[in-house]
């Protein structure tokens, strides 16, 4: 099959530019390489398609397509899928503190975010004036939501009387941060694209999310026990961190595998991390936060007394209830990061080294039959 | 070794809609109608079939300006042979019971 011929990349006036056509074509910029110019026909033909409803459903339809075609990228997606709803499931039993919500995101969020970065097209796109106001408001978003959450549960104790007020913001802040996240996965703003200012800033993020930890610590943390607040304080800066480097290790890693530009790849996955990283953090500190609240009626003075020490209140309340809990939180989230990645690195090699292999069958049958 | 296996009840749908017009080039648009599928279904089956070099494809450039192109599809030969035997009649379920099953009663 041919290229695409460069008419059909634009949008001229005379096609209609609604909202499912710009849904379409947001998407069909995440279309694996290899599969670009079929993403860009579905785009042609939904100009042809009248009707609101019925573009709607062409675009929906098609989106998926293009997102996950035939033979590119279906297993990363299974196998991200299952090890996300595994460690749901397991967290949600194992840790059952950090809520339904926090176990649905914290693997959830970062399986989709990787499986939209490492099975879409690293080609560079270019935004239109209303797209970087889209990106500028989601990393605003982005930006506000820790904000929010680290506001809301430090000011928890003087606002005890609000409860369900409060978490109606937080179920509102999650939504918020997540929408922004796959936007910005999406369609990352060119300063943030891949490339080493992105890799810089996962770093950056991981570390100021951990810093912030520390310094919400103010006497150490809530156990008298030294070893129980040096554990609990190293895993709480550690875990942050350890999503931005070790996203950064294996995208490295990956690089190599999948031919890509070893630049391009580990900007790529340093992009996620930075997405990523916060929006796990933040899910959890909100979804704890609304656990806090409803076990108020319980244990008030507890709860109060974990709350006026701020973000690390989280960590004070789940190593207070149970220190193998805090533990096994963020330790999960650097494995999580960990396996995520690993996962997705391994299902693409492995596709591709099938795809290779089914390439060269002609060449190795004829080998084989030339042979004595 | 090639590989052999009845194409699925959407496959052979696309097959039989291109096998009504075997040397027109169609549009995805005009198959989406025509088979009833959605674009989600029909195009993973474009591609399967392009790829394994049953479907060729071209892009037709618009007359008017700022009209983007349009991809065109066709069923190679191979393609048509495919076609042929998705659409040959199935033998009478009848005829499948009796071969597979025994009858009530029979020894």
């Amino acid at each position: 099959m041919g290229g695409v011929p460069a008419g059909g990349r634009k949008s001229g006036g005379s096609v209609a530019n609604d909202l499912a056509r710009r849904f379409l074509a947001l998407v069909a910029a995440r279309t694996p390489v290899d599969r670009g110019e079929w993403s860009q026909a579905m785009l042609a033909e939904l100009d042809q398609v009248a009707g609101r409803r019925a573009r709607w459903r062409f675009a929906l339809s098609a989106a998926r397509a293009a997102l996950v075609p035939p033979d590119s990228g279906r297993f990363t997606a299974s196998a991200l899928a299952a090890f996300a709803v595994t460690t749901a499931l397991a967290m949600h039993a194992l840790v059952p503190q950090t809520g339904l919500v926090a176990a649905v995101a914290v693997p959830g969020v970062p399986a989709l975010c990787a499986w939209v970065a490492l099975s879409g097209s690293l080609a560079p796109q270019r935004a239109s004036a209303a797209g970087r106001v889209a990106q500028g408001a989601a990393s605003a978003v982005i930006v506000a939501c820790p904000v929010l959450a680290i506001r809301l549960i430090a000011a928890y104790p003087g606002r005890t009387g609000s409860s369900l007020q409060d978490i109606t913001v937080v179920v509102a802040a999650i939504g918020a941060e997540l929408a922004a996240c796959l936007l910005l996965v999406l369609r990352r703003p060119g300063p943030l694209g891949a490339g080493r200012h992105s890799g810089l800033g996962g770093l950056a993020a991981a570390l100021a999310t951990g810093t912030v930890f520390l310094l919400q610590q103010p006497s150490g943390g809530q156990s008298d026990n030294p070893v129980v607040t040096t554990a609990v304080a190293a895993t709480a800066i550690g875990a942050p961190i350890a999503v931005g480097a070790l996203a950064a290790v294996l995208h490295f890693v990956a690089a190599g595998g999948l031919g890509r530009s070893l630049r391009s790849a580990v900007g790529e996955v340093l992009w996620g991390a930075l997405l990523t990283g916060p929006a796990i953090t933040t899910a959890f500190l909100l979804t704890t936060s609304r656990n806090a609240m409803a076990a108020e009626a319980a244990e008030p003075a507890f709860i109060i007394e974990a709350h006026q020490r701020g973000a690390a209140s989280v960590i004070a309340w789940v190593a207070r209830d149970d220190v193998g809990g805090a533990l096994s939180v963020f330790t999960a989230l650097t494995l999580g990061s960990m396996l995520i990645f690993l996962i997705s690195y391994g299902a693409l090699r492995l596709t591709g080294e099938l795809r290779r292999a089914a390439a060269s069958n002609v060449t190795a049958e004829s080998w084989v039959s030339g042979s004595p | 070794m090639t590989r052999s296996r009845k194409p699925s009840a959407q496959t052979a749908a696309v097959l039989r809609a291109f096998a009504a017009e075997p040397s027109s080039w169609r549009y995805g648009y005009d198959l989406v109608r025509e088979t009833g599928l959605q674009a989600g279904s029909l195009y993973p089956i474009l591609m399967r079939l392009a790829d394994r070099g049953q479907l060729e494809a071209r892009w037709e450039r618009s007359q008017q300006p700022g009209i983007p192109a349009r991809h065109l599809y066709r069923l190679t030969a191979a393609g048509q042979a495919l076609a042929a035997e998705a659409t040959r009649p199935a033998p009478a379920l009848g005829t499948l019971r009796a071969l597979s099953w025994p009858q009530p009663g029979g020894n």
